[in-house]
C-alpha cells in the first residue's frame, strides 16, 4: 500500500513540476530559475553531488550549442513573437529561459526517478496480465545493461579489432555487430523467461489466457529500442544525441513487421527519452511510432520495398521530428533547426545500419 | 611481460600476493590452485587489463561459460564474414583462432593466449604450435593438461589473500 502512496505523491509531484515550469510559467525567467534551484538542491540532497554532477555531462553539449543557435538568432536579427526583428539581447534571454526550461524538464524527471524505483512498480495491485509486462522488462532491462559490457569485452578481445589501422565501415560494422550481439541475448532471453512467465500464469491463474507469446517478443523489441538509445547516447551539436536506436527500430521493422516497428519504435524510444531528454519524449513516441510503421511496410515486399520502405522511414522520421520541434512552443524552431543536421546523420546511420542487420540477421536464429 | 612481485589489490576484499618477479614470455604456462584461489582473477583483473588495448600484443581469452562469447564472436562474425554459421563452442573457438592468424600473417607481434578452465585448451594448443610462431598460452586447469607447462600456484593463505608464487622443482 505504501509503494501506491509514494508512486501516486511522486507522479503528482511531478506532473505538478511539469505542469507550472513547462506549461503556466514557462516564459517567466524568474520561476524558471527558482525551479531550477529548487530542483537542484532536491537533488543534490537525494543523490549526492557525484551523481548530481555525472548526470549533467549528457545534456551540457547540446544546451551549449542550444544556446549558440539563439545567439546565431539575435545576430540574424530574428524575428521575435511578436514579429519584430530581435535583438542579440533579447535572444539570449529568450534562449535562457528555454535552456533552463529544459534542463528542468529534465531535472524533474531524475527527481520522480531518484524517489521511486523500478521495484516499488512491482508492488502495484497490476493484474497480472499486465504485471508480466513490469517483471519481464525489469529482467530484461537489468539483462541488457549487463550483458552489452561483458559483449564489448569479448568483441575487443577479437584479434581483428586489435589491429592499429582499421577502416571506418569496420569501426562502423564492429560497433553494429555489439547491437546485434545484445538483439541475439536479449531475443533468447525474452522467449526463454517469457515462456517460463506464461507457463506459471497458466499454472497459478487459472482462468488466465496466455495468448501466443507475441506479446513477450515485443516487449523484448521495446527493451532493444530503448536500451540501444540509451547505450550510446553520445550527445551531439545542436540537440538531442546520435544513438542506435535507430539502426534497431528500421531493423525490427524490417524484421518483424509494422506493428512490432511501430510499437518497439514509439514506446522504446519514448522511454529513452523520459530517462535522458522528456521534452522530446511526446514527439519521438509519435514520430518514432510512424518511423516503425512506416519501415515494417518493407517486411512483405520483395527487393525494392525493402529499401524504399526503412528509406521513407526514416525520412518521416527528420521530417516529423522538425515538424514536432517546430510547432511545440516548449522546443521551438531554435531546436528544430540546430536537431535537424543530428537527425539527418542519425537517419542514414538508421537505414544503412538496419538494413545490414537485417542481411546479417538473415542467417541468424532471432 | 612482467608482473611485478608484491600485493595486487583486486577487489575489495581480496588481494594476491606476488612472490617473485613473474616473467610472461614464451610457452605454456599453468596456473594451479584449489578453486577461489584468484586464478581467475589473475587472468582478468592482473593480465588482461595489461594486454587489452596494447598494440604490442594480440590477446584471446576463454572463459570457462563460453555462451556470451559464442553470442559476441557470432555477432560479429556474421556482419564480417556473411553465411559463416557459428552454432558452437568449438566454432567460436576457430574463428577467434583463424582471425588470429589472420592479423598475425599481416603483421606478427607476440600473442597472450589466456584460458580459464577452458575445455578447449589441447585445441587451441595443436592450432598454435602449428600456425602462430611467438606465443605464450596462459591456462588455469585442475588436471595436467601439459605437463611440460611452467606452473604459478596459489596459495589461499586467508579468505581475502591468496600467495602466488612459480614452482621450482
Amino acid at each position: 500500500m505504501s509503494s501506491q502512496i509514494k508512486l501516486s505523491l511522486s507522479l503528482l509531484l511531478l506532473l505538478t513540476i511539469l505542469a507550472l515550469a513547462l506549461v503556466v510559467f514557462m516564459d517567466s525567467l524568474v520561476i524558471q530559475l527558482a525551479f531550477f534551484g529548487a530542483l537542484t538542491l532536491s537533488l543534490l540532497a537525494l543523490r549526492g553531488f557525484k551523481r548530481w554532477l555525472s548526470s549533467h555531462r549528457l545534456i551540457l553539449p547540446f544546451l551549449i550549442s542550444l544556446s549558440l543557435v539563439y545567439l546565431l538568432f539575435g545576430i540574424l536579427r530574428i524575428n521575435t513573437q511578436d514579429g519584430n526583428p530581435g535583438s542579440i539581447a533579447y535572444w539570449l534571454q529568450f534562449g535562457l529561459g528555454r535552456v533552463l526550461l529544459f534542463v528542468n524538464s529534465v531535472l524533474a524527471f531524475q527527481l520522480f526517478f531518484s524517489l521511486i524505483s523500478f521495484d516499488e512498480l512491482l508492488n502495484l495491485p497490476l493484474k497480472i496480465g499486465l504485471m508480466k509486462y513490469v517483471i519481464l522488462g525489469k529482467i530484461l532491462f537489468s539483462n541488457a545493461f549487463n550483458s552489452f559490457g561483458d559483449i564489448t569485452f569479448h568483441q575487443s578481445l577479437i584479434p581483428s579489432q586489435q589491429r592499429l589501422k582499421q577502416s571506418f565501415p569496420q569501426r562502423f560494422k564492429a560497433r553494429l555487430s555489439a547491437v546485434l550481439a545484445l538483439l541475439l541475448t536479449l531475443s533468447r532471453e525474452s522467449r526463454v523467461q517469457g515462456s517460463q512467465i506464461d507457463n506459471r500464469i497458466t499454472a497459478c491463474h487459472r482462468g488466465t489466457s496466455v495468448g501466443t507469446g507475441q506479446w513477450y517478443q515485443n516487449l523484448g523489441f521495446i527493451v532493444l529500442v530503448t536500451v540501444a538509445t540509451m547505450i550510446i547516447p553520445i550527445p551531439i551539436p545542436g540537440g538531442g544525441f546520435f544513438n542506435f536506436g535507430d539502426v534497431m527500430i528500421v531493423f525490427i521493422a524490417l524484421h518483424a513487421g509494422s506493428k512490432a516497428g511501430a510499437l518497439a519504435g514509439g514506446i522504446g524510444s519514448a522511454i529513452a527519452d523520459l530517462l535522458l531528454f522528456p521534452l522530446f519524449a511526446p514527439i519521438t513516441l509519435i514520430v518514432k511510432g510512424l518511423e516503425g510503421l512506416l519501415c515494417g511496410l518493407g517486411h512483405k515486399s520483395s527487393g525494392l520495398g525493402r529499401f524504399l520502405f526503412p528509406l521513407a522511414g526514416v525520412a518521416l522520421m527528420v521530417g516529423g521530428y522538425f515538424l514536432g520541434e517546430w510547432a511545440l512552443p516548449q522546443l521551438g524552431k531554435a531546436v528544430a533547426i540546430a536537431d535537424l543536421g543530428v537527425n539527418i546523420v542519425q537517419g542514414v546511420v538508421g537505414f544503412v545500419g538496419g538494413r545490414a542487420l537485417f542481411e546479417a540477421a538473415k542467417y541468424l536464429d532471432i | 611481460m612482467i608482473i611485478e612481485a608484491g600485493t595486487h589489490k583486486i577487489w575489495q576484499d581480496f588481494s594476491l600476493q606476488v612472490v617473485s618477479n613473474l616473467n610472461f614470455g614464451e610457452g605454456l604456462i599453468h596456473l594451479k590452485g584449489p578453486n577461489g584461489a584468484g586464478k581467475s582473477s589473475f587472468l582478468t583483473q592482473i593480465l588482461l587489463p595489461r594486454l587489452q588495448n596494447n598494440p604490442d600484443f594480440y590477446s584471446l581469452y576463454f572463459e570457462q561459460q563460453m555462451q556470451l562469447q559464442i553470442t559476441a564472436v557470432k555477432a560479429y562474425a556474421s556482419l564480417m564474414k556473411p553465411r559463416m554459421r557459428i552454432e558452437s563452442e568449438a566454432d567460436a573457438v576457430d574463428y577467434l583462432l583463424q582471425d588470429l592468424l589472420r592479423v598475425h600473417s599481416a603483421e606478427p607481434r607476440p600473442s597472450f593466449i589466456l584460458m580459464d578452465e577452458s575445455l578447449h585448451a589441447e585445441r587451441v594448443r595443436d592450432f598454435l604450435d602449428k600456425n602462430i610462431p611467438n606465443y605464450c598460452l596462459v591456462f588455469s586447469a585442475h588436471s595436467q593438461l601439459f605437463p611440460e607447462a611452467n606452473a604459478i600456484v596459489f596459495k589461499p593463505i586467508s579468505p581475502s589473500l591468496s600467495l602466488v608464487d612459480v614452482v621450482t622443482d
